[in-house]
């Protein structure tokens, strides 16, 4: 198989970085990337793209750490080169606060953080309804502009992308060798995994720009998170919900919320709304399936379900499925050998 | 009773705000005047980046150090407040590098959360192999002053745009006090051969991906004769001068190249950040504050006049603990003109 032709189905954070991967790891394939939504309409653009991972229950940790881990150090790298700013990523410090002491004071990330202490009484002085808190530095990736710059980068190799909605895998059979699915809330009609669903998260993104830390509260429900030009305020959890139409009074809620942590965005201005379905699971699906149909197969790579973590573990995930088209492509080529013989 | 104060950077209203809180209502007839001939957003104090931080030792001057305390505890009480936007001030954390251990500063116990770099943050900083990380705060002049500014003028303040050429000047036709809060300038109004400037120059640049402050010492060049990158509310700040007796207030293009060249060398990412301004200006540096009192002989009278000035690189650091001492020797002057009651007990 002289040149693999991949077709990667979606383009938000996991679809671009996966593509990305591809490139880098089978540089004689032919990739493409096929999505109905690309940025600024993807879930990834309302994600403040934080670099705070996100538990997966089903997932084993030392899994979810080395994907942070190899996440955060790309990004890292990234971050201290004169990159950094078209690609949106930059250092953030802050703090998370807890209203009462976490059974587990230290995450299985706080060593791959910059930093990570518990925070000083004096510190805590400025979260009066809290008792305990970390302080840390970590990798904020903005989107748009991450996206764009995956985007760039996939364009400089020739890598192409079309907006297109995929109804079935199977429409790509006869101009694909394998495909890669990184639908996100997609994989739901996709390909009927049951076992995504949807949890609905509001956000107001707001001008402050005297704002350069953020805030995260331990219950994961209220947040600030500065990004280049705007600070992210969330948020909500809302499991099963569909709705992408902002809530006025959700609004408000969250708004009040943050105001409580962080009094000054009091004079916060140019408020503007986003909803994103986060696209969850009880554990990633980073698999290779090969789908049969009539005596023709379909190898498929699964790359989606990261929830509220997508941008914490991204790089190692695309990584994993980046292995596992090159998994496909050894067993395509082993088979066309044998229809050889 | 009639007060002069000659200079409207932070260290002239900051002073003036904390007389008058302090004794406007124990002295009715109390009027502060402020006489000034650069005003925001053109004093020395509109140019500093705002960031709070003395320098690395006190050299023993312990005063200055709880002066900085004072401030720095004055202003974190504010910043809850619904004027802290208002006033320019925001908590900021960061990075002081140097390229050998050195002894931690006077102020690390004033500032949250002061704790050595680790090796993976040290990563970041090729050439440095040894730092702090602290939370501080900004208070950024150009709404600082306009901020007190607003505020003395609500009290009744007056302002008056003059360049004062001598104590004379304002304290004869019945000012009874005269707070020199001159600047570099004092020179002009006494000799003073222990003021000196400290000239600086900064380049300002859009780089809002930046959240941090990052200040490199070089023990060798001394203070603020390295780069430093201190992001505002607005705008970042590039710095990394410090001339010390050069008068001149025009941009240089060898100090911008130096600036920019090591700033960029530090953090590569600015090398795409757009250049929106440049400053000098002179820092009134001194081998310590000078605030104290002094009786001046003037026709046939005498004046009494507190020097509040010489705060160098520091003077947003050290205001409000300096407007404070300021407001405490006023009030012993009050006192001994019996403008105040005398605390009880036997008359001498």
């Amino acid at each position: 198989m002289a040149s693999p032709k991949v077709a990667v189905v979606g383009a938000g954070v996991i679809g671009l970085s996966t593509a990305l991967c591809i490139t880098e790891t089978c540089p004689s394939c032919s990739v493409t990337v096929l999505s109905d939504q690309f940025s600024p309409n993807t879930t990834s653009d309302v994600a403040a793209g934080m670099l705070i991972p996100h538990i997966y229950p089903d997932t084993p940790i030392h899994r979810q750490k080395q994907w942070f881990k190899e996440t955060f150090t790309y990004l890292f790298a990234i971050s201290n080169s004169a990159e950094a700013s078209e690609a949106g990523i930059h250092l953030v410090s802050g703090w998370q606060v807890f209203k009462s002491t976490p059974k587990e004071e230290l995450p299985f990330w706080s060593d791959i953080v910059l930093g990570f202490r518990p925070m000083t009484e004096s510190e805590l002085q400025k979260f009066p309804q809290h008792q305990f808190g970390q302080a840390f530095t970590t990798l904020k990736c903005d989107s748009p502009p991450y996206l764009l710059w995956l985007e760039k980068r996939l364009k400089a190799t020739g890598t192409e992308m079309y907006t297109r909605k995929v109804a079935d895998l199977w429409e790509l059979h006869s101009e694909y060798d394998i495909v890669v699915n990184c639908t996100g809330m997609g994989a739901r009609p996709l390909v009927g995994d049951k076992q995504l669903f949807p949890v609905r998260g509001q956000v107001l993104k707001v001008h402050a720009p005297w704002l350069k830390h953020f805030i995260r509260d331990g219950d994961g429900l209220t947040y600030i998170y500065p990004g280049i030009h705007r600070v992210t305020l969330g948020g909500t959890r809302e499991k099963g919900s569909w709705s992408l139409s902002p809530d006025a009074g959700t609004t408000r809620d969250i708004f009040d919320r943050c105001c409580s942590l962080e009094p000054s965005l009091q004079g916060a201005q140019d408020i503007e709304v986003k909803v994103g379905l986060r696209p969850s699971r009880q554990c990633v699906r980073v698999q290779r399936e090969v789908l049969s149909q009539g005596g023709v197969k379909l190898p498929v790579v699964h790359n989606y379900g990261h929830g509220a973590g997508g941008f914490s573990v991204h790089r190692g995930t695309a990584n994993e499925a980046a292995h596992l088209v090159g998994e496909c492509i050894s067993a395509l080529q082993g088979s066309s050998l044998r229809a050889k013989l | 009773m009639r007060v002069a104060i000659i200079g409207a950077g932070v260290i002239g209203l900051s002073s003036a705000l904390c007389i008058h809180e302090q004794f406007h209502s124990l002295v009715p007839s109390l009027e502060l005047e402020v006489y000034a001939d650069h005003f925001t957003p053109h004093t020395t104090s509109d140019g500093a980046a705002g960031l709070w931080q003395p320098y690395l030792s006190d050299h023993g001057n312990l005063q200055e150090t709880l002066w900085n305390k004072e401030t720095f505890d004055y202003l974190l009480g504010h910043l809850h407040s619904p004027a802290a936007k208002e006033m320019g001030l925001f908590l900021i954390s960061g990075y002081n590098l140097f390229t050998e251990p050195v002894p931690d500063p006077s102020w690390k116990n004033i500032v949250l959360g002061f704790r050595n770099l680790t090796p993976k943050e040290l990563e970041l900083f090729p050439g440095y192999s040894y730092g702090w990380f602290n939370t501080a705060l900004m208070l950024e002049g150009r709404s600082y002053l306009p901020w007190l500014t607003n505020r003395l003028t609500q009290k009744g303040v007056k302002f008056f745009h003059k360049k004062v050429e001598s104590f004379q000047e304002v304290s004869g036709d019945g000012v009874d006090v005269v707070l020199n809060c001159s600047g570099l300038r004092s020179g002009d109004l006494q000799p003073d051969p222990e003021l000196q400037p400290g000239r600086g120059q900064i380049i300002k640049v859009l780089a809002p991906w930046v959240k941090h402050f990052i200040i490199t010492h070089d023990l060798k060049s001394g203070i603020y004769n390295s780069p430093y990158v201190i992001p505002g509310s607005q705008f970042t700040v590039l710095g990394g001068i410090y001339q010390h007796g050069n008068w001149s207030e025009e941009n240089s293009a060898k100090d911008h190249k130096s600036i920019w060249d090591s700033c960029c060398r530090l953090l590569p990412a600015l090398q795409k950040a757009k250049i929106v301004g440049e400053w000098s200006g002179l820092r009134p540096a001194r081998p310590s504050v000078r605030l104290e009192r002094e009786s001046i002989r003037l026709g046939n009278g005498q004046a009494e006049v507190i020097h509040n000035y010489g705060h160098g690189g520091f003077g947003i650091t050290i205001h409000w603990g300096c407007a404070a001492a300021a407001a405490r020797l006023f009030g012993s002057i009050l006192q001994e003109k019996k403008q105040l009651a005398t605390p009880p007990g036997p008359r001498l």
